[in-house]
């Protein structure tokens, strides 16, 4: 079976300057994904391509198996594309906007759209114009799902939206992909809420895949390790071995996919004695900031 | 927590993974996917629309009425030599009243489109995107001649009414590069509006300026005879531009 998405070797570049290279990363059906970066690290640039409005300097973005700026019609209907900001025709009103959407898409549920927009208790000749930006986006997400698209590619869900709405995306899209048998995936800079929905995680930074993983095996495996230490040393980022090392006048910390007994030693090895070395949990935010730093 | 509801009985309800058949299973796509185009860009419009509707017919009516008083105060030949001695142009303030419509309609059919790049919404249906952009022009230029005929019709009317034969014809080559450019107008505004890339679009407003001029060069009755087909080749050659800023704006160039 095709994976949903597959990316292979993506370059772009604006100018001379580079936004992606050599990215490659795949969303198999049944999974949810979540595209993590700082700002500028190549989300928006990666999910422009994949809707083909961005030709890549190299590479190819296959969805279904068909290449990402020719998609038939056919695969079109199965993609469902939350724009950044819930951008929607905001002229039309809710029974309008759902008439011309239904038009268009021949798996159209009416019932899901009802059953999302009611939840907004407003006329159905409410104009999306006047509508909060959180009524708006859940309009959005309504006109998505009740196309019942097989794969689901949400750029920055979260923007705009309170703590409340944020809970309802993530349940929804959880309902959604319950059956196990459609692919989606979002970017939001909100990692927190991301937790316990995805399934997989591609971290970018700097335009490069840092991180391709599931979330089970990132929580499980990446550890941090405060200790205290009198000896003076840099912040170290290791890119390769994904490892930090942040000094700190109280606690110092490391950060990577290591045991204790390997937490000791690349203390040891880099002559940084450390004293009362222990592990700490940490949450997906956590990880993602201790991979990309904090500033 | 269940937030999504189970597909209805009589709701389409396919197996995810499979493509769906659209053509096999709806009959008909192509017109119900323009129809649906007309009826978002109707209801985007339907306002201004009527508002430039009223004023369009309003105007050319006034012009009418300004004749019929024109032939009750002085005889009809004290009227026809002011046409054929003095080039009198009697509908010579409507002149630029189709490009008017056109820039205006252009303007308000797709400015509401790229502001915040919508356009990818549309982009985004099921269908060709040089199809979506081409639905939305087609419209457009309805809508258009739904803001110009009515003026044409009372034109004609009026030329018939007050004048002879022979006039009518010279009245209808005179009036014809006035409408075309109402055409242009909204083909060069869909194409400025549509290009993403500001160099374009620069390039785009002065080749549309040239080119608009092109319309109002001569203030005499039958200057265009000779070269109104090759203006109307033209405006109708004008239907690629916007289709080219609109593949430039999906490539990203």
């Amino acid at each position: 079976m095709h994976p949903v998405i597959e990316c292979r070797h993506l370059t772009h570049y604006y100018g001379s300057k580079p936004a992606l290279c050599d990215v490659s990363w795949s969303l198999k059906p049944g999974r949810i994904l979540g595209l993590l970066g700082r700002n500028g690290a190549g989300k928006t640039t990666t999910i422009n391509i994949l809707n083909s409005f961005l030709t890549p300097t190299a590479g190819l973005c296959l969805l279904f198996g068909e290449a990402a700026d020719r998609l038939s019609p056919a695969t079109k209907a199965r993609i469902g594309y939350l724009i950044e900001g819930h951008v929607q025709y905001d002229f039309f009103n809710l029974h309008q906007i759902e008439r011309f959407y239904a038009a268009f898409y021949p798996r159209w549920n009416t019932a899901i759209y009802r059953h999302l927009v009611g939840k907004l208790d407003l006329a159905p000749s409410q104009r999306i114009s006047s509508m909060s930006c959180g009524q708006r986006s859940q309009v959005a997400l309504a006109l998505i799902l009740a196309q019942q698209p097989d794969l689901i590619i949400m750029d920055d869900y979260s923007m705009g939206l309170d703590p409340g709405y944020r809970r309802l995306f993530v349940e929804v899209i959880r309902d959604y992909a319950a059956d196990g048998r459609r692919g989606i995936l979002l970017t939001s800079h909100i990692v927190q809420d991301l937790e316990g929905l995805v399934d997989d995680v591609v971290i970018y930074q700097h335009g490069r895949v840092l991180v391709d993983s599931t979330v089970a095996a990132l929580t499980d495996g990446f550890r941090k390790y405060s200790f205290v230490t009198h000896d003076s040393f840099p912040d170290i980022f290791d890119p390769v071995r994904l490892l930090r090392l942040e000094h700190h006048p109280k606690r110092s910390a490391l950060y990577g996919f290591l045991d204790l007994e390997n937490a000791r030693r690349e203390l040891e090895r880099r002559h940084i004695q450390a004293h009362d070395l222990r592990a700490e949990s940490l949450t997906l935010e956590d990880i993602f900031i201790a991979l990309t730093g904090k500033y | 927590m269940h937030l999504l509801v189970a597909p209805t009985a009589g709701s389409a309800s396919p197996t995810p993974g499979t493509a769906p058949q659209i053509a096999a299973e709806q009959p008909g796509p192509a017109r119900r996917f323009f129809r649906a185009t007309a009826y978002k860009e109707w209801i985007k419009l339907r306002l201004a629309w009527t508002l430039m509707a009223l004023g369009s017919i309003g105007f050319a009516a006034y012009l009418c009425l300004r004749l019929r008083q024109l032939h009750q105060f002085h005889d009809a030949v004290s009227v026809w030599s002011a046409w054929i001695f003095k080039g009198y142009l009697f509908f010579a303030p409507f002149r630029h009243l189709p490009l008017a419509a056109g820039v205006a309609l252009g303007l308000l059919q797709f400015l509401p489109e790229t502001s915040q790049r919508r356009i990818r919404l549309a982009l985004h249906l099921p269908l060709g995107e040089e199809r979506v952009i081409t639905h939305h022009l087609l419209v457009g230029l309805l809508l258009l001649t739904g803001l110009i005929a009515p003026a044409i019709v009372l034109f004609a009317m009026t030329g018939w009414r007050y004048f002879p034969l022979e006039f009518q014809r010279n009245l209808a080559l005179t009036l014809a590069p006035w409408f075309l450019a109402g055409y242009a107008g909204y083909l060069l505004t869909a194409t400025v509006l549509l290009e993403s890339a500001w160099r374009y679009r620069l390039f785009h407003l002065l080749l549309g300026g040239a080119a608009l001029r092109l319309f109002f060069l001569g203030e005499f009755y039958d200057v265009y005879q000779r070269i109104l087909p090759g203006l109307t080749l033209w405006t109708c050659a004008l239907f690629v531009l916007p289709l080219l800023s609109a593949y430039r704006f999906r490539k990203g160039l």
